[in-house]
């Protein structure tokens, strides 16, 4: 297993006290393999991710919990080995390129650079790979001496990719990656990231709060709410049959542009402050199912059939 | 029919560089919109859909006079609104109304909720004092904000991002509209909640007959909300149609493209593709002939020399494509 991540909690040290951002947090991940995490805002996914990484920013904490890359705990790294993992083995992409790029540096320099500072490779080695890349996201190798204000908002990502890969990492993190950009340029990014699974055998983590999207590309999708994973299951199991009633509610929730006739739910409510979550199920107060228990006590992560609901309907 | 759109064009001049300035005279031009048509009837939701950058928001804006066009007509009620003086397109705005896309930028602060929805009551004298008040806590009810009295009094920092789109919308609301331009009222919005947006806003058309102007780059969401539907390319217009027709049987290739690049929520069925290169160009060196040639994979002979024009090819059915011609 590539990825394990078992017990995760995650929690921000605010003024205004704590903030359990994500809590109890377990799943695995294999190598090509897409997981997406999907969730609304405040549901802990961008959280998750930083955390992968182990790059929680102050005054969030990495409080329990372990994150097993290959075997070894990142948790229990120090600065200088984590160094070492990120990018070469864990990349990440996020959604405003233009935050990660550096504006006075020309692309393929910015490649060249992030090769360089972890391989022990001449530069024309490195230039001769930063072409490649570009090539291989689908940027003409032409566009090399260009600045990150000359190219679209698509490309740029592209370029972001290309640098993600330039280390060969083994999983991508991508956090909203085409969230800023147009419905055919998210088509042509996705693409590209299952191409790098099929080709290369590379795990992506893709964060979204778009669930038709999760359900086209990835394998495996973990639905997210209030700090929990409420579901872990194969795309197709989800679409079929949800189990978590947040899950299935969602899905009601999305239109399907496939669809003749339509009716849309809304799940009544918003997402609570996590300073201040709802006790017991943090779904309850919006859940269509909610029994008694749900008010007073936390349910349980049950396993079944090979997928993950934390959900009392399926007993404690 | 309600408002009438004809041949409007919005040209915004290029800022030049000093340099620029000294070796040349001549002025290049944004071309936001770039001669567009189309009408829409009473209580009718008509969207305008298009990828950033082609003209949407910007036409949105011309509509309501926000910002004036470079030329064309823009018939509203039987009236060119283009042509008003400042005061008349003042009592002009009461009937035309708009809603934002960010809830947290488009509500004042400082402004408890009540007031802020009270405001063009007050601007259009339309009503003061307890007649006011009791106008708004009808509409503060009407949009799902209850109980309607503590609303009333509460600050937009206290409210999620769904409630102050309601707010947002019962403002729009309150003077009864004719028309209510919606630039992506629910893309802020969590998943979870856009649903009972939308359906807030048909529920209102029901009872006050108003029409929408509906711009989104959401080809899903138009789809569940529109009676008609117009696809927007680099500031043109290049299919309008009933929504049930645009989707079973588009005809422009972009629009073809767009549909094809939706994602469906059903896994392992990743539909037959029309896969377009590159991204929308800029609206400064827009490509001759078609505007759409360079990326469209069934380019030929004309497209790259004749602009082909909105052509009807079934009622109702419009097309700017050489393939239909």
């Amino acid at each position: 297993m590539l990825l394990e991540i078992e017990d995760l909690h995650v929690y921000y040290f605010t003024k205004r006290g704590v903030v359990r951002a994500v809590e109890g947090v377990s799943f695995e991940l294999d190598r090509a393999e897409i997981l997406g995490i999907v969730g609304e805002s405040g549901s802990g996914k961008s959280t998750l991710g930083l955390a992968i990484m182990n790059l929680v920013p102050s005054p969030g904490k990495i409080v329990r919990g372990s994150i097993r890359l290959d075997g070894k705990d990142l948790t229990k790294m120090s600065e200088k080995e984590l160094r070492d993992i990120r990018g070469k083995e864990i990349a990440m992409v996020f959604q405003d390129p233009m935050t990660s790029l550096d504006p006075l540096m020309r692309i393929g320099d910015q490649i060249v650079e992030t090769i360089l500072a972890h391989e022990d490779v001449s530069k024309e080695e490195a230039k001769r790979r930063a072409l490649e890349l570009l090539e291989e996201v689908g940027i003409s190798r032409d566009r090399f001496n260009d600045y990150p204000h000359q190219l679209s908002g698509g490309m740029r990502q592209r370029v972001m990719i290309a640098m993600a890969i330039s280390l060969n990492p083994k999983l991508i993190i991508a956090d909203e990656p085409t969230t800023a950009l147009d419905v055919i340029v998210q088509d042509q990014i996705m693409e590209l990231f299952s191409k790098l699974r099929d080709e290369f055998g590379v795990a992506v983590i893709l964060i979204s709060h778009d669930l038709a999207l999760e359900l086209e590309v990835s394998d495996k999708i973990g639905v997210m709410y209030a700090g929990w994973l409420m579901e872990l299951s194969k795309s197709e199991e989800l679409a079929k049959k949800p189990l978590n009633p947040y899950a299935r509610e969602l899905l009601k929730a999305i239109p399907n542009v496939e669809l003749e006739e339509q009716e849309l739910v809304s799940i009544p409510g918003s997402p609570p402050d996590l300073h201040d979550p709802p006790k017991g199920c943090r779904f309850h107060p919006r859940c269509p199912d909610a029994m008694p228990i749900c008010f007073k006590e936390e349910p349980p992560t049950k396993s079944i059939d090979g997928r993950l609901v934390k959900c009392w309907l399926y007993g404690g | 029919m309600l408002l009438k759109v004809e041949n409007l064009k919005k040209y915004f001049p290029v800022a030049k560089t000093f340099i620029e300035r000294l070796l040349t005279r001549e002025e290049r031009y944004v071309r936001a919109v770039d001669g567009i048509s189309f009408h829409i009837e009473e209580g009718e939701v008509f969207s305008l859909v298009g990828e950033s950058g082609s003209g949407k928001t910007t036409t949105g804006k011309v509509v309501l006079r926000l910002i004036e066009p470079t030329s064309g007509r823009v018939i509203f009620q039987g009236r060119d609104i283009t042509s008003l003086g400042k005061k008349e397109l003042r009592l002009m705005r009461r009937h035309m109304q708009i809603i934002y896309q960010d809830p947290y930028a488009s509500l004042n602060p400082r402004m408890r909720v009540g007031e802020a929805i009270m405001d063009p009551l007050l601007i259009h004298k339309i009503a003061e004092g307890r007649e006011a008040k009791e106008m708004v806590l009808e509409m503060l009810e009407k949009v799902g904000l209850t109980p309607p009295e503590t609303f009333f009094n509460s600050y937009p920092a206290y409210l999620s991002g769904g409630q102050r789109q309601r707010v947002a919308i019962a403002r729009a609301m309150i003077t009864r509209p004719k028309l209510v331009v919606a630039d992506e009222p629910v893309s802020m919005i969590d998943v979870s909640l856009r649903a009972s947006i939308l359906d807030l806003m048909m529920d209102l058309r029901k009872e006050f007959g108003v029409a929408y102007l509906f711009i989104t780059h959401d080809l899903a969401v138009a789809k569940y909300i529109s009676d008609r539907i117009a696809i927007m390319y680099l500031g043109k217009i290049v299919e309008l149609g009933r929504t049930k027709v645009l989707f079973k049987n588009p005809l422009h290739p972009y629009t073809k493209a767009l549909l094809s690049a939706i994602p469906v929520p059903t896994p392992g069925k990743r539909k037959e593709r029309l896969r377009l290169k590159g991204e929308i160009p800029s609206a400064i060196d827009i490509p001759p002939g078609c505007r759409f040639h360079p990326r469209c994979p069934m380019s030929f002979e004309p497209c790259n020399k004749e602009e082909p024009e909105l052509m009807e090819v079934e009622p109702g059915h419009f097309v700017a494509c050489h393939l239909h011609t």
